[in-house]
């Protein structure tokens, strides 16, 4: 199969896209670092839309909510269509931590950290709206816990900072058998939370 | 898994259920059941509550309204701060959608209620994990089984696509085995030819 990835030469967007490569599939990525940028809507759509599955991966503000609208019109009743639509765990909490005081954590005082929270529950209210127009494109909300990359490093300064962050190469295995043991019901949602956050 | 595990399930008698059980006894797990059977009741969570006490993992399964609202709530009590301790809840694929498909939604199965119970088992796995950080609460969203159907399942159950209990307790199984730098706290499933079916 033919997949298309924003985003994928870093972090858990690279593991996808070796997980996917290393089953045989032909995966392209489109990202920053190879001239394309999420925020042109129009032309990331047109170059993803031949393929077989897109993973609606990098993040650029409301961007994905756009890429996807568009590219469901084009994909809609296409039943060999898949969507994997990366979101984060940080929707399903309102809380900094059990007392609601401030902790590490990656929106506080933020407006870049709230933007991001907000732009993903809007992808993730986006991907249920569109799951009832139509039986397909198939559509997948993951929603990860922060990974343990390079870019995170330190990111959530405390003793249990390994303990804290998912290995992006065993959430994109998991999530690839999720993908391929798809057959009388599939994966529309699949949540990830580190272990440790206190 | 390599620890034999202790597992506490409501409503194993038949369904999702039974096949939960099968799946951890067949991995060497002992299972502790509760069923009216053998004289539970959910409404009634506190005799559950204490039976559980050294589980490490139950699986919130049997429904009855807001009951699996309220053990959740007893048992994150009873069980917090203790570490290496999960419970698992079986929600619905209903509150992903609020369109209760080709029925009013005063005929859906189950009584309209349905939808709003299982809305309240997911914002209470929210609200909770936020509160606690043992044990750790997942949530997993199920559509219809394949299994024998009550008499007020049969009406809807014409055009319904189920899912095989033994796939999805399958799935189940290996996300709770994930479990070690993070869980999986939520899962949704969906029948593969949802809407095709309904609009025959």
């Amino acid at each position: 199969m033919k997949i298309a990835i924003t985003g994928g030469n870093s972090g858990l967007g690279l593991e996808l896209s070796r997980i996917w490569k290393k089953h045989g599939h032909t995966v392209v990525n489109f990202s920053r670092s190879n001239g394309h940028n999420i925020d042109n809507v129009d032309s990331i759509v047109d170059a993803v839309k031949d393929f077989d599955i897109f993973i609606n991966n990098a993040y650029s503000g409301f961007a994905q909510v756009d890429i996807l609208y568009k590219l469901f019109q084009i994909w809609q009743n296409n039943q060999d269509k898949f969507i994997i639509n990366v979101s984060t765990e940080q929707t399903n909490r309102w809380l900094q931590n059990k007392n609601n005081e401030t902790t590490a954590l990656p929106w506080k005082h933020s407006q870049r950290s709230f933007n991001y929270r907000t732009s993903k529950v809007a992808l993730e209210d986006a991907q249920l709206f569109l799951s009832q127009q139509s039986d397909s494109p198939k559509m997948m909300m993951l929603k990860p816990a922060i990974m343990d990359t390079p870019r995170n490093q330190g990111f959530i300064p405390t003793d249990n900072d390994t303990r804290c962050k998912s290995d992006p190469v065993k959430v994109a295995q998991f999530v690839y058998d999720l993908w391929n043991n798809r057959k009388d019901f599939y994966v529309t949602e699949v949540a990830l939370r580190p272990l440790e956050w206190y | 898994m390599l620890k034999k595990l202790s597992i506490g399930i409501t409503g194993t008698s038949k369904g999702l259920g039974l096949s939960l059980k099968q799946k951890f006894l067949s991995h060497g797990h002992e299972v502790l059941e509760f069923n009216r059977s053998n004289g539970y009741d959910i409404n009634n969570p506190a005799n559950i509550v204490e039976q559980v006490n050294d589980c490490d993992i139950f699986i919130n399964n049997a429904y009855s309204g807001f009951a699996q609202v309220e053990l959740l709530y007893a048992l994150t009590q009873q069980w917090e701060n203790i570490e290496h301790r999960y419970i698992i809840n079986i929600g619905s694929e209903r509150i992903c959608r609020w369109n209760v498909a080709g029925l009013d939604w005063k005929d859906a199965p189950r009584g309209p209620a349905y939808r709003t119970h299982k809305l309240a088992l997911s914002e209470s796995v929210e609200y909770l994990y936020q509160q606690v950080a043992w044990p750790k609460l997942m949530l997993v969203n199920v559509g219809a089984m394949d299994t024998t159907p009550s008499a007020y399942w049969n009406e809807y159950r014409k055009n319904l696509v189920t899912m095989p209990c033994d796939q999805v307790s399958t799935l189940i199984y290996n996300s709770i085995d994930q479990r070690d730098q993070y869980f999986i706290s939520e899962l949704s499933l969906r029948p593969t030819n949802f809407y095709k079916d309904i609009s025959k």
